[in-house]
């Protein structure tokens, strides 16, 4: 077990090239925000159309998100539920990135709604039948339950801020007592991820005469919740070297190997399940009807699961930070890929005359909420206690 | 230690996955093996297992079946003759649900029209498609009620009876919706009193009839590529009602002359037989192909000639109509005995004069037989029962009498 | 069998990696029943060999809406509803200009035409409307309710509660609800709402569509015994009709029942090959077994705290290890 480096604000200059390009892109965001909200609603802003109610907001934005922040509950689980001390030091960068990740799904949501300010209705309005009311309920439940597991990463940088005694000392009255309850938060957050990331599986099946028989199963859930536990190492690795990189600070191999040898073992389920249930549904000959979805299907699984799957297998490759970052970058984009087939690709609505191709103003949102969340990403690492690296204590020593 | 606990809890977990992913996919498959069953919930409704849909009481018998009015669809009992109905009906009975606005008004119904052309397609019995015993004709009524909500929905209401009748025709040719092709619209105003002029005011607009129609047979032809049908003729000269040859026909044929209208395949009798209720005996095997039929390159048959039938015709038939006197169809050949047609020429009453010869006082008190030898009336008269040739005397340079001019 | 395997499944659900793992398993143990039409259900039956195709039913689907919208106090909507001339319904170029002719937001139900290969100047014509299903999945799919199937059969939509998001339009098999995009503010979903929304004139009466179709193609009446004419209508003239109600048992059943032309297959008539069984079904049974009434939520969230206090550090120095007996 390595010995505890205790995380610290980075500390680096804010300002960089890089810094500026993600600003310019929020900055086109925000302007298409007020065209779409104040002036041409979603038939000017959007190529949504009767037959394709959802576009990209929904698929990449909202559903996409949701599975790329599992990061947070798979190393909550990891670190706090089953106490790998080791992993401790990706626990915060994975919890920030599942914060920020549910606070764009909201955001990407509000793009989306036809009518965002009643976004608030499901908390009222309960629907127990509704699949989407369940996924709603619990990323609005799961959205607390992380501010408030972030909170202590607050508390802990203002509790000896001098400038702000009136806070410091609320901080300090507030550090312990969550402390005492935090193990709480932790479950419920992986409960209640559990749930959701099944149930973002099951949305679609209440469509099976239109969803492609390639995707559509009645495990659709089931294979939703383990590509879940399957993606979050790997966005937890490919955000840490990436971090890394932009820092300037060594990957921690130490970490991130280990930590593949999980997602060794989640790839390799989901991989059986996926087909165990292709061959059980025989929905492989599909496989070759040379649609774009026979395609969409065979890149996902082969470049997004099976290949990253034996790169895996091998130790050199969970070894050398370059490969194992193209692993998991693989892993990453495969449930990219997942996503958009099952909400977008595999959606073949019956009286659909064009198809839909997202608009600029689509793609130029989808981007700059990306954009807008590495932003933020990385003002909170720069000024909140985040990231624990050796590079980063020493420095400050 | 730390190593072999992480080794077991690695090994527990394994194997919980492991298990749960079976159980998983095994429950799944019986899920949906479970699902595919859904049972069949069809067929209550044979109409043997519900005696009260035809008989209105419980226990019916021979001699009291119970049975309503309009049990059936079709019944036919009367033979309809055509012109026994009225000229003109009023169709005026259903109002519009809307309170107090009847959208589309009454509707003019040109009877004894539609009784005209009923034998082109269906008959009278299209419309008066029942009319059970004792019941020589019921009113629509009878059967449709007024009602829009009803208790027996198995027949359309009044409303609808009257649009699908009509309708059912009319779009087939018309290809018309209009509702003003049939009712008067009311606009703002009463219309006052509607009359047999307001139902021929919506009368279809005249038919384009086609002068001569030259077909060419897909079938192999055998007697010439070519056959003439020359309609003009038919409908002028021999005077044929569309009715009496257009029967069972397609309403397009005549609606939309000129657009190909699609026909069923046919047979050679099929064929001919719109023709050979007149020409059975051209169409007959070793008949008159020649008729009708010829090859490109050849002149094509000639008009029918009287002539050709050994009776050209004098002045006097020329200008008569075919049916003044062909009484029967097909047309036969006449008798040319003048009183086989002229029965009402009796030698006392006949005037002379209706062959424009007038017979003077001297020719006057003769009879027939005195100048028409043998009774041989299509003949010129001789005058040698009285005067001597010699002094040339003769028909036609000199006459009995004085001539009427034309 | 059943129980003990039940509690097997439990214990096995409940000790599973996932939550979905308990919500099948349940589901397949106990079932779930398709939802049966009651007999106060309502229901529409179009003869389509009837129809003439005069578009009457568009004009007044049209005038009704403009009326119900202009009833509730919506004057900007009502506007939109208003129906041209009734005259100029009688354009049949639409049936060759349009394609498939599909429902608009303010249009709820449109006729297409089709050839009729035996007779070619009487050709057939469908109606696209909402069907009204049995058990609707736009209903089920609502986040926030909605949607509401009365007693009698209509489906229909409260604006108020709606946020937007459209899932009704991915759940729907026919491809039924359509969306304002171009209102900014205050967006609907769209559809028939078989004359039953708020200020409709025809509310508790007869639907406008069927009242004014001059054929009577469409027959309002209870369901179960508009079934019953349908089939002995098939009887009767099988040189008519396909021996096929379509909606008896399309997606578990809708209000709308259609009797069809034989010379054509379902779909060449645009309508859609789908299941008996109804797509709520499947989605709910998951649904309710991941939750029924919080218990695998509860035992996860115990399951995974045991496994925080077992692992907690210091834990296995306390004495031997304790071998399988824990869960």
């Amino acid at each position: 077990m390595s010995e505890h480096v205790l995380p610290v604000p980075v500390n680096r200059k804010f300002f960089t090239r890089g810094v500026f390009l993600l600003i310019v892109l929020a900055a086109i965001m925000a302007c298409i925000a007020v065209y779409r909200f104040l002036f041409v609603g979603l038939a000017g802003a959007t190529n949504l159309n009767q037959e394709y109610p959802w576009g990209i907001w929904i698929s990449i934005d909202v559903a996409t998100g949701v599975a790329l922040a599992a990061g947070g509950f798979t190393t909550a689980t990891l670190a706090h539920i089953f106490h790998r001390e080791h992993y401790h030091a990706i626990a915060r960068p994975a919890l920030l990135t599942a914060m920020l990740g549910y606070t764009f799904v909201g955001i990407g949501l509000m793009f989306d709604l036809g009518r965002p300010y009643n976004i608030w209705h499901p908390i009222i309005l309960w629907h127990g039948n509704s699949v989407l009311f369940e996924v709603g309920l619990c990323v609005v439940c799961y959205l607390n339950v992380l501010y408030i597991e972030f909170l202590p990463i607050v508390c802990e940088r203002f509790q000896d801020d001098l400038r702000f005694p009136a806070i410091a000392r609320y901080c300090k009255w507030l550090l312990p007592i969550l402390g005492k309850v935090m193990f709480l938060f932790v479950i419920a957050g992986t409960v209640l991820s559990c749930l959701h990331q099944s149930s973002l599986g099951n949305l679609m099946v209440i469509a099976p005469s239109k969803f492609h028989d390639l995707w559509d199963t009645p495990i659709c859930s089931l294979l939703f919740l383990l590509s879940a536990f399957m993606v979050g190492f790997p966005m937890v690795i490919f955000e840490s070297m990436y971090t890394a990189w932009c820092f300037k600070i060594k990957p921690e191999m130490e970490i991130l190997s280990p930590l593949s040898k999980y997602t060794l073992f989640f790839t390799g389920l989901y991989l059986a399940v996926k087909v165990t249930d292709m061959l059980i549904r025989g929905s492989y000959v599909y496989l070759t009807e040379g649609s774009i979805q026979s395609y969409a299907f065979t890149v996902e699984m082969l470049f997004g699961v099976a290949v990253p799957f034996f790169m895996l297998l091998s130790p050199k490759i969970r070894n050398t930070p370059r490969l194992l970052f193209i692993a998991a970058l693989l892993i990453v984009l495969g449930v990219v890929m997942n996503r958009v087939n099952v909400f977008l690709i595999g959606y073949q609505p019956p009286y659909a005359t064009v198809s839909y191709i997202p608009s600029i103003f689509e793609v130029a949102v989808t981007i700059g909420l990306g954009a807008t969340l590495m932003l933020v990403y990385r003002a909170i690492v720069t000024f909140l206690p985040v990231i624990s690296h050796p590079d980063l204590v020493a420095r400050k020593a | 230690m730390n190593d072999r606990l992480k080794r077991r809890k690695t090994r527990l977990f394994a194997v919980i996955a492991v298990t749960a992913v079976m159980v998983c996919s095994s429950l799944t498959w019986r899920q949906a093996h479970l699902q595919a069953q859904v049972p069949d919930q069809t067929d209550a409704s044979h109409p043997l297992s519900d005696c009260g849909r035809c008989h209105t009481c419980a226990n019916p018998r021979p001699g009291n079946l119970c049975l309503p009015v309009c049990s059936r669809m079709q019944v036919r009992t009367a033979e309809f003759k055509q012109q026994q109905g009225p000229d003109f009906v009023l169709l005026d009975i259903i109002r519009s649900e809307d309170e107090g606005v009847d959208r589309f008004g009454p509707v003019p119904f040109d009877h004894s029209g539609h009784a005209d052309f009923a034998a082109i397609s269906g008959g009278c019995e299209l419309c008066h498609h029942y009319t059970p015993e004792r019941q020589a004709h019921p009113s629509c009524r009878t059967c449709h009620p007024p009602e829009l909500q009803r208790d027996d929905i198995q027949k359309p209401s009044l409303k609808g009876a009257y649009h699908r009748q009509c309708m059912g025709c009319h779009r087939e040719w018309s290809h018309n919706t209009r509702c003003d092709a049939c009712h008067i619209q009311k606009i703002g105003e009463e219309p006052g009193v509607i009359t047999a002029e307001d139902a021929l005011g919506h009368m279809t607009p005249p038919i384009p009839e086609p002068e001569t129609e030259i077909y060419e047979p897909r079938s192999e032809p055998t007697i010439g590529t070519k056959v003439i049908f020359r309609h003009a003729e038919h409908i002028h000269r021999f005077e044929f009602k569309c009715a009496e040859c257009h029967r069972g026909d397609n309403c397009a044929r005549c609606h939309e002359a000129g657009k190909k209208h699609v026909q069923k395949i046919r047979t050679m009798g099929e064929h001919h037989q719109d023709c050979s209720n007149c020409h059975a005996k051209d169409v007959a095997e070793g008949g008159n192909c020649a008729r009708c039929h010829w090859s490109e390159g050849q002149p094509s048959p000639l008009p029918f000639d009287h002539t050709a039938t050994g009776w050209p015709l004098s002045r006097f038939h020329k200008d008569k109509s075919c049916r003044g006197c062909h009484k029967k169809i097909p047309y036969t050949a006449l008798d040319h005995d003048c009183g086989s047609c002229h029965t009402d020429w009796e030698p006392d009453t006949f005037d002379h004069a209706v062959t424009r010869q007038i017979l003077d006082e001297n020719h006057s008190e003769f009879d027939c037989e005195d100048c028409h030898e043998d009774g041989a009336f299509d003949k010129p008269p001789t005058c040698t029962e009285c005067h001597d040739e010699d002094e040339g005397i003769a028909f036609p340079a000199m006459r009995p009498g004085p001539v009427v001019k034309p | 069998m059943g129980v003990s395997r039940r509690e097997f499944l439990r214990v096995v659900g409940a000790s599973g990696v996932a939550g979905s793992v308990v919500g099948v398993a349940t589901s397949s143990a106990e079932g779930s029943g398709a939802v049966v039409p009651s007999d106060d259900l309502m229901g529409v039956l179009v003869d389509v060999p009837k129809c003439i195709g005069c578009r009457r039913c568009e004009f007044a689907c049209k005038e009704a809406a403009m009326q119900a919208s202009a009833a509730r106090g919506e004057t900007k909507e009502a506007e939109r509803f208003k129906p041209d001339a009734i005259e100029a319904f009688e354009d049949k170029s639409v049936f060759d200009d349009e394609g498939l002719r599909r429902p608009e937001p303010h249009c709820y139900t449109k006729i297409n035409r089709f050839p009729n290969p035996e007779q070619p100047d009487k050709p057939f014509f469908t109606k696209v409307n909402c069907l009204h299903c049995v058990d609707p999945a736009c209903l089920s799919a609502c986040i926030v309710k909605a949607f509401r199937k009365l007693d009698d059969g209509p489906v229909i939509y409260d604006a108020w509660k709606c946020m937007g998001c459209r899932y009704c339009m991915v759940a729907c098999p026919f491809g039924i609800p359509q969306y304002e995009y171009d209102n900014l503010w205050t967006p609907q979903v769209r559809k028939c709402t078989l004359c039953a929304d708020e200020g409709n004139p025809n509310k508790g009466k007869v639907p406008a569509c069927i009242k004014i179709c001059p054929a009577e193609v469409m027959t309002y009446a209870k369901r179960s015994d508009l079934l019953a004419v349908a089939h002995e209508k098939i009887r009767n003239e099988p040189d008519v009709y396909q021996d096929h109600v379509y909606g008896e048992h399309e997606v578990g059943g809708t209000s709308w029942l259609y009797l069809l032309p034989h010379q054509y297959s379902i779909e060449e008539l645009g309508f859609l090959e789908l299941d008996s069984k109804a797509p709520p079904r499947l989605t709910e049974a998951i649904q309710h077994g991941v939750f029924m009434k919080f218990f695998p939520p509860a035992a996860w969230f115990a399951l995974l705290g045991s496994m925080m206090w077992v692992s907690r550090p210091g834990a296995d120095q306390d004495g031997e290890p304790t071998g399988e007996g824990h869960h």
